[in-house]
């Protein structure tokens, strides 16, 4: 193999220089500098070098190129940063979505989101039972049935919260707990102080921060010019039936998607509130719950995903390999299994190495 | 006619390489690299008909998997020899990319 092997830094010293004298015109309309050309072409050829692939024969190495390794080295730590860098950007940029999404959305359901996760933290902090107090500095608002309503109360339940020690973590998930929620005084109604409502709910809805969801501002505006022991035992009804619609959605849903553990589709989250709520804002409290649902999924549904892999994994392994032959074919024939091979233009690389060659011609059975 | 199928060899990833990190330091732009490549599959094509001389044999035990897809034939050997004049390599698996050797005469 020696004339295929030796030929080869000929063949790619004579491509480098003819690439060379034939893009410096493209170059120059470009008004790039000389000198970036001339790097490409001491860049190209320490990477060629670098590689291992080409037979330095003793004329090749000569002072006129410097040692390949160190001359790479500046370049390829450069080239690590800047991948570094690239890398860098591009979690920025896949992270930016979802503040972007956020703000993008309406005010209202940002808010909202983020109230709803400041409202999870300090229930995961362990609020028990649960005040959600309207701070007096912040006297009721003008239109208790807004949103706004509400989110400044889990807000303040939020902040809070984040003080306590955690509690409802460490409970038992069946047991009941007590929670009082604080209204504002009703809009018509001229006094103005503020009622508190207790409902027990199961101390896994409040570590599942269910709670968040299934008391809408929809919701609490409704009950809001009930009487005070209506509107407790209303609540206490909505709250149940939407806890065991939401187990039952969620059982559903785990078996339900079948496409994967990162798929999360429009239709699942427009379930989901559909069945838990009758209010449209709630897309981004459901959230939370939806990646919980997701991620029992990518357990249960693993099975699926990894076979399907399995598939993808056998073919590109069935063709992979170090040693290949890039080249152009004359002829390839076949009678019974036994098969011919006419090839030409080649370039070999095995086991590192590469050859070139003209014609190669070669038969197998298959 | 020129080939690209030589930029997936050592020459050819390694301009591709090159190009990559001269884009990143923004001494050229995309474009300009994209015309480095297409000159580079003239190049090639043009230096293996004209300055290859070199002719192999080879045989192979076995033809594990062939392929023919849009007039590119796509060849798993196994056990192959390859033999110029008295010296050879073996190796016990090699994949071949060819392409039509008629139409990309130029």
């Amino acid at each position: 193999m020696a004339l295929c092997q030796t030929s080869v830094l000929k063949v790619y010293h004579a491509v480098i220089e003819d690439v060379i004298t034939n893009v410096r015109d493209a170059f120059l309309d470009e008004g790039v500098d000389e000198q970036v050309l001339q790097e490409m072409k001491q860049i190209w050829r320490n990477k060629l070098l670098a590689s291992k692939a080409v037979e330095l024969s003793p004329d090749s190495s000569d002072g006129s190129h410097p040692p390949p390794i160190v001359a790479n080295n500046p370049k390829s730590n450069k080239a690590a940063n800047a991948k570094a860098k690239k890398a860098a950007a591009a979690t920025a940029v896949t992270s930016q979505p979802q503040i972007g999404g956020s703000s993008s959305a309406s005010s209202l359901v940002a808010l909202k989101s983020s109230a709803g996760m400041a409202a999870g933290s300090g229930m995961k902090n362990g609020l028990v039972p649960i005040k959600q107090e309207v701070n007096s500095q912040n006297p009721p608002p003008l239109h208790p049935t807004s949103g706004a309503a509400l989110l400044q109360k889990q807000q303040q339940a939020a902040s809070s919260g984040q003080g306590s020690i955690p509690i409802v973590a460490t409970l038992d998930p069946n047991r009941i707990m007590p929670v009082n929620i604080t209204l504002p005084s009703p809009a018509g109604s001229a006094s103005s102080e503020s009622r508190v409502l207790t409902i027990q709910v199961p101390a896994s809805a409040l570590q599942e921060n269910q709670l968040t969801q299934i008391l809408t501002a929809h919701l609490i505006s409704s009950i809001m010019s009930l009487p005070t022991t209506l509107a407790s035992s209303v609540l206490q009804q909505h709250v149940n039936a939407a806890l065991s619609s939401a187990n039952h959605q969620k059982n559903l849903a785990a078996s339900k998607q079948l496409d994967g553990a990162l798929d999360s589709s429009d239709e699942d989250e427009s379930e989901e509130s559909d069945d838990n709520i009758d209010n449209d804002d709630d897309d981004d409290l459901d959230k939370d719950d939806d990646e919980d649902v997701e991620h029992e999924d990518a357990a249960e549904e693993e099975p699926l995903n990894s076979e399907d892999d399995v598939t993808d994994e056998d073919s590109a392994e069935m063709f992979d390999t170090d040693n290949v032959i890039v080249c152009q074919y004359d002829k390839i024939t076949r009678s019974r299994n036994k098969w011919k091979f006419y090839l030409k233009d080649g370039i070999m690389n095995m086991r590192g190495k590469d050859y070139v060659f003209q014609k190669s011609n070669g038969d197998a059975e298959w | 006619m020129s080939y690209q199928l030589y930029r997936n060899t050592t020459l050819g990833n390694t301009l591709q390489e090159s190009l990559d990190e001269l884009i990143q330091y923004g001494q050229i732009t995309p474009g300009l690299a994209f015309k480095v490549l297409l000159q580079f599959d003239k190049s090639i094509n043009n230096a293996l008909n004209q300055r290859v001389k070199a002719r192999v044999t080879f045989k192979a035990g076995k033809l594990n998997t062939y392929r023919f897809c849009d007039n590119v034939w796509t060849l798993m050997l196994n056990d192959v020899e390859f033999r110029e004049v008295h010296e050879f390599v073996k190796v016990d698996k090699v994949k071949i990319v060819a392409c039509d050797g008629k139409s990309g005469e130029f």
